[in-house]
Order: C-alpha cells, then structure tokens, then sequence
C-alpha cells in the first residue's frame, strides 16, 4: 500500500525554487531516508506534506486521498516533528504529554507514561521543558507525534545536534517504531546517519530529486567490485576460477558479474576473459565509500 | 412566583441533560464512524472522545485494547511473511552463483577433449558446488520453517550445562582440526533452565559452526547463571558488523565458495527467539562474542 506519493511537487520562496518537481513514493512499512545538504529542500518538502505550507504546483497523495477534506482527515492519521518541537516551556515532560492527550481525547490515561517509556523521559521528574537538553527536547517532540497512535512519522533531521550515543538511541527508537508498524520519513543531511536504519533512500540537492534507491542498492553501489558484462556468464565463471583463481564473485544478473578481488587489474581480468573466448562488454571499477558515493552523487548535478 | 421559579429551574436543569445528552449522542456517533472507517484499513489508529464523559471512555478504552490485540497479531503475521520474502530475494544470488559456475564446467567438460585428472577436477568442482546449492536449499527450508511457527517447541527444565557439553564436545574435532585453543568455563553443578533441548542444541551447533568457519587460534565458552557466553578470535574483526550479524544471508565476505549461508546465525537467532530467550552479538577485547540469554524458572 502506498502511504505518500507525491507528483512534480513544486514550491519556491521569492523567486527561488526550494523544491522542484519532486515526485516520489513512500510504501507502507518503509523508512524512508531524504537525504540532502542544509537548504536542499528537505524540510520545506516535508512542511507541505504536512499542510504547514501550501505548494505552487503538484499534487500530494496521502493514504491514497488528494482531495483537500479527505487530505485533512488522512493528515490525522501523521504524527511529524519537524524543526525545533513547540512545546510548552514551562511544562514538565509529563505535563506536556498530557495536555496533548486531553485535546486529542486519548482516554487511556497510562497512555502518557507508555510513550515516555518509548522516548525513554520517564525519570525527567520536574524538569520544565525549557531545561531540557537538544535530544530530550526532539525525544519529547517525538512523544507527542506518536501519543495519537499516527500511522505514518515525519521526522526532521531527528538525529541533528544529537552525541553519538544520542544518535544510536534515535536510530533505535525508529526502528522500534517501524516494527509497530509505523512507516516514516526521516530527513538528514549526512547519508551515514541513517544508513542502518533506512531501507529506501531519496538524495535531493538544490530542490530536486537527484537519486532514489533501496538500501540493498545503496549497498551494493557502495561495495567496491570490479562490475563485468560478459555474453557468457558460465564460462566466465569458470575462467575465473580456473585461471585467475578468484573465488570471491557474485552473479547479480543474466549478463553480469561482479568481482570483489582484482581491483587492481581489470586489464588481466578482462585479457584472461577475452584469451578464453569470453566476450567482454565492458568491465569497470565500481563501488564508492557511503560518503564519497553521496558527494558523487550531488557534486554530478549542475547547481 | 415559587412555581415560575421552580419551572424555570426545571427548564434549565432540563436543558443542560438535554445538551450533555446530545454531546455523548455525537460522540457515540462520530465512535461509530470512525470505528467503521478503520475496520477496514490497514491503520495504528485508535478512538479518541470527545467528551471525557466515563461511560463513554470505558467503552472506547475495551474496543481500543481490542484494536491494539488485533494489530500485534497482524504485525506477528506480517513479519513472517516480510522476513520471507526478504529470504528469497536475498537467495537468488546466492543460488545463482554456484549454478552458474557448475553450468560453466559442465560446458568445458562437454566441449574438450580432457585428460582425465581435469576431468575429475571439474567434476568434482561440480559436485561441490551442487552441493553448496543442497545446503542452502534445506536451510532455507529450515528457515522458513521456524519463522512460519511450524516447528512446535518442547519448553521443558534442562540442564542446559549438559547441553552446551554435548555441543562442545560434538564440535571438537573440527575445532581442534583448526587449531583452536579452547577454554571451557561451566560449572559442575546443573543449571536447569526453560527450553527446548534440541532447539537449544541447534543453536549451539550454529554457532560453534561459525565460530569454526570465520573463527581463528582462540575460543572461550562460559556459562554464568542462565548465559551461555561464546568468544572467539577473528581475522577481520572490524569489518564484522554486529548489528547485521543475525540478519538473513548477512556474511563478512562476499566469497560463496565455502558452506557459510549467513543463515546458520538467522536459525539460531530465531529459535533462541521462540524459546523466549535472547542472542546477542557484541566485540569485545577482540573477541567476538555471542551471548544466549535463556529464560530460568521463576
């Protein structure tokens, strides 16, 4: 089932594009990295999802409704944390949750103590709100969207300004949450934040879509390994085996090998190929680390 | 004038229960429309009210503990099947490597006029690797087996010292063929906890089998209370990733040329599930170390 799909979404501040035509499909169950340097057009995509800024043009498909009235009625079904959370300063976190339980009409009391156990804020006390740390405040924010039991989490660089043990908390915690059946999108500017949470991944720079793909193509897009297309992958096979005793392969489709050895000598690889009658289309080095792959990726597009 | 006063009263006194009625009158209503809106969507959602008013809150709180029922039930079927799937996908390349070098020698067996050493090699690579295809077949089976709850657990009191013994020794050879030094740490004494013995043997199995094949020089086996500690050396140990350990097909290299599936530790990570008990990967001191956690009698 298909939670958010949006279609040439379009919308610029002042003459400037801040998002352009960005389409793209969030299935259920998914967690959905959107990842892109500060100013790239994350967060004002993710304000208009939520009906916090009109688009220019576009359309936006939620829970399968785009009408204005039913996109209303599919938004009650969204929890989101986007930028710094507006809660009430002078409130503890316990106060805080359940006022927002009253004016959502959540009847389960205990309900307030299950998602602070979720957060993990149960031992916050008096603390008031404006006491809180950077990571206990966006925990907090994270609370009240998920009070209301929401179906699909809009989070905003969750793990932004957070200490390393913070982020492997939040990484966690949305994994929790997506085994509860929770599908998200998680916006953040450095690809290896969520690298091991994400199973979908969308780049986007100056505003538009540069890149989807799923986090078994991230992955084997950032394995480095010779990639071969040959007209015979049995007998290429066996020619590497024999000749060039390379064990360490994988057939990944009808015409292609990839090598994860020989990254030196392509030139031998594909000389052994060609001596045995394997005919060699083409052979190349694949495979970049996370980080450069991500600036290959946005440093390839014209600004 | 008593009268009008006393009517007047009446009148208001009327016209708050009227209104207090009408209220809890929506809210049932809007109860109702929600709840048949969410019957038949795929959705978290719960009811809310409108009013607070008590009745109408312990109505909502049964049917919403219904709801919460239900949807750990759909999660619990649903994982099965997306972990399934997940299986099979990751598979197919797993199953295609081997066939497809088994079908390349079988092309230059047919196609050459060899001697007859080559000949016994390429057919004995062959059958290697149809075997490769053999083990990964049946621990598929076997996977989706457990993970479909088709295996029925026999939780009874065991003493799991003699259990993890008859592992240990079971894997001896093998451990001592690859030049292990072992260290052994179990007491004497039995200790009895809640599982299934021949599920808790298999899990053993897996895991000494790993430690045999991606292992090196040093193991340490210990039980503390109701943990089973099993550390070993490794060559690599950094490009071990922990997290992914226990996922299905996960192996630190890429080479498919020995038995490995990565499925041994996803079969053993799921029965020690399904015995409510618990198996964590860590690296310590560099050492690996896998750690059984299983539930004691209370």
């Amino acid at each position: 089932m298909t939670v958010l799909q949006t279609k040439n979404l379009t919308k610029s501040y002042g003459g400037k594009v801040a998002v352009d035509n960005v389409s793209l499909k969030i299935e259920q169950g998914d967690i959905f990295g959107l990842i892109g340097q500060n100013g790239a057009g994350k967060t004002t995509f993710m304000r208009m999802i939520t009906s916090m800024s009109r688009p220019d043009s576009g359309q936006i498909e939620l829970f399968g409704a785009t009408t204005p009235a039913k996109l209303t009625a599919a938004r009650t079904r969204t929890g989101s944390v986007i930028e710094t959370p507006a809660l009430f300063q002078n409130l503890t976190a316990e106060q805080n949750l359940e006022y927002y339980r009253l004016q959502r009409g959540i009847t389960e009391k205990n309900r307030v103590q299950e998602v602070l156990g979720i957060v993990q804020l149960t031992d916050t006390g008096k603390k008031k709100f404006k006491n809180f740390s950077l990571g206990m405040k966006q925990r907090l924010g994270l609370a009240v969207a998920i009070l209301g039991h929401p179906d699909f989490l809009i989070l905003d660089e969750p793990t932004n300004g957070l200490d390393p043990t913070g982020i492997v908390e939040m990484r966690d915690l949305i994994k929790r949450l997506s085994q509860e059946g929770i599908t998200m999108l998680i916006s953040s500017h450095i690809l290896t934040e969520l690298a091991q949470v994400a199973n979908k991944y969308a780049i986007i720079h100056h505003g538009r879509l540069i890149k989807t793909l799923t986090e078994a193509e991230l992955h084997e897009e950032c394995k480095r390994a010779l990639a071969i297309t040959v007209d015979d992958t049995a007998k290429a096979a066996t020619v590497l085996e024999t000749t060039l005793n390379i064990t360490n392969y994988k057939q990944v489709s009808q015409n292609e090998l990839r090598v994860y050895t020989y990254l030196d000598d392509p030139a031998e690889v594909s000389f052994q190929l060609s001596q045995a009658g394997v005919r060699v289309a083409s052979i190349q080095v694949v495979g970049d680390s996370l980080e450069d792959y991500y600036t290959k990726m946005i440093g390839g597009t014209k600004s | 004038m008593m009268w009008w006063i006393a009517c007047g009263l009446l009148a208001i006194g009327f016209a708050i229960l009227l209104i207090r009625l009408m209220r809890i009158k929506n809210d049932i209503r809007q109860l109702g429309e929600h709840l048949s809106e969410i019957a038949y969507i795929d959705t978290n959602a719960r009811l809310v009210t409108r009013t607070f008013d008590r009745s109408v809150s312990s109505l909502i709180q049964s049917i919403n503990a219904m709801l919460k029922k239900n949807r750990r039930d759909h999660f619990e079927a649903q994982r099965t099947e997306t972990e399934l799937k997940r299986a099979i996908t990751n598979i197919s390349h797993d199953l295609r490597t081997p066939l497809t070098a088994a079908r390349g020698y079988l092309q230059m067996l047919e196609a050459s006029d060899l001697d007859p050493a080559t000949r016994a090699q390429y057919t004995g690579i062959i059958r290697g690797r149809l075997d490769n295809l053999g083990v990964l077949m049946s621990d598929l089976f076997e996977f989706a087996r457990i993970i479909e709850g088709n295996t029925t657990l026999d939780i009874q009191q065991v003493n799991i010292a003699n259990t993890l013994r008859d592992a240990l020794s079971e894997a001896h050879r093998e451990l001592e063929y690859k030049g292990f030094r072992v260290d052994i740490d179990i007491p004497d004494t039995p200790v009895v906890c809640q599982c299934d013995p021949d599920a808790l043997r298999r899990v053993l199995q897996n895991l000494l089998k790993n430690v045999c094949i991606h292992g090196k020089a040093y193991l340490c086996v210990r039980l503390t209370g109701n943990q089973i500690e099993i550390a070993n050396q490794a060559d690599d140990l950094d490009k071990i990733d922990v997290a992914h350990m226990f996922e299905r097909f996960y192996t630190s290299d890429t080479s498919r040329s020995n038995k490995n599936t990565g499925l041994g530790l996803a079969i053993a990570k799921e029965l020690t599930a399904q015995m409510d008990g618990k198996l964590t990967a860590s690296k310590e001191d560099n050492m690996l170390t896998m750690r059984i956690v299983l539930p004691q009698k209370i």
